[in-house]
């Protein structure tokens, strides 16, 4: 019953959670990375109900939901360029559910006799992940903030970090 | 650029010493500027950083190197380093920005005031300034040293795939248990 309502209404919640995210990063004056996430994550599940209602239900192609897929594709891009900047951990496992969610998708287009439940695990629940991973990431941030003050939101560049170490090195005035 | 000529006879030690005494009376905007010469920024980075125009910048920074004899900008910035390095301990202006030297410890250390309380370190609020990693943040960790080094990128892809197969095998064998439960009962 739960795993139903989890499977079905999957964007549902999932907008609904996002959007508080979202609301949850303009009090707290998130940092760039809170906010392009959960921005991502709105987008993904506002992205897949908007998808269905123009293409009037899911897009299914070799037993895969097409739809879904492209969006998911789309997210992934966004989460790995986060994950691979930004100062911050749970990127990681936003972007590694996000790998997931897209194996099963790979797998249902790919073998034919893999299980709807299997598809259906594979490509929801990692979204519940992230969901969780951001979560726990929002306050983890805002517990920095109140204890440290403000600090980076992207790990230094290669070249800022090479600035750094030569100290006798002059930039260009 | 010119060079002047304060670094003619005089002792380094003696010429930073009166660099330290006009440190201590910069206003905000110059010393928020100083810090990132003291990252070795370029003025164009600092703009970005600050939100400001490089004039705005290099005015600033021209007030300081003014009132300093003119110094290069890479001996301004190494001065700016030691000073914040030397004031860490004794600070006794409530007003001065956490110091910290880039490659040290955190600059988000209390402040010592001048009866003796501390004084909690000093936030810039200001997201610009914090999305581009000021001095006073940088000795804080977030992610493990492995993840920030130099070969962060392959790392972190690294991570991300190790993960992501860890969930895989976990849903697996989460499945495999319900199964047997289910086959069992």
């Amino acid at each position: 019953m739960v795993m139903d309502v989890l499977l079905e209404q999957r964007d549902t919640i999932h907008v609904v959670i996002s959007a508080m995210f979202l609301l949850c990063c303009l009090p707290a004056k998130a940092a760039a990375p809170e906010w392009m996430l959960s921005a991502i994550l709105f987008c993904v599940a506002g992205g897949n109900e908007l998808f269905e209602a123009g293409a009037g239900g899911p897009v299914i192609w070799r037993e895969a939901n097409v739809g879904h897929l492209a969006v998911d594709l789309l997210a992934l891009l966004g989460m790995l360029v986060v994950a691979l900047h930004a100062n911050r951990m749970y990127p990681l496992w936003i972007a590694a559910a996000q790998i997931v969610t897209l194996a099963g998708h790979s797998f249902r287009l790919g073998l034919h006799d893999i299980s709807a439940f299997a598809y259906a695990v594979m490509a929801v629940f990692p979204s519940y992940v992230q969901l969780m991973a951001m979560a726990l990431g929002l306050a983890r941030h805002a517990v920095r903030r109140c204890s440290i003050g403000a600090y980076p939101s992207w790990r230094p560049t290669s070249r800022h970090r090479d600035a750094s170490l030569d100290l006798t090195h002059a930039p260009k005035w | 650029m010119k060079d002047s000529g304060i670094e003619g006879d005089e002792k380094p030690g003696s010429r930073e010493h009166g660099h330290f005494e006009v440190f201590c009376s910069l206003t905000d905007k110059q010393r928020q500027v100083l810090h990132h010469v003291a990252e070795n920024r370029t003025t164009k980075e600092i703009a970005h950083a600050l939100g400001i125009s490089e004039s705005a910048v290099n005015q600033r920074i021209e007030g300081v190197r003014g009132r300093t004899g003119s110094p290069p900008r890479s001996e301004l910035a190494r001065s700016y380093r030691l000073y914040l390095q030397q004031e860490t301990p004794t600070s006794s202006v409530a007003s001065r920005p956490a110091p910290s030297p880039p490659e040290e410890t955190s600059s988000a250390a209390p402040l010592v005031q001048e009866d003796g309380a501390v004084a909690p370190p000093r936030v810039n609020s200001s997201p610009e300034f914090g999305r581009n990693g000021t001095v006073q943040s940088l000795g804080h960790r977030v992610v493990p040293k492995a993840l920030d080094g130099p070969n962060a990128g392959l790392t972190r892809v690294a991570a991300i795939t190790a993960i992501a197969v860890g969930m895989l095998l976990v849903a697996m064998v989460g499945l495999g248990v319900v199964r047997a439960l289910t086959q069992l009962f």
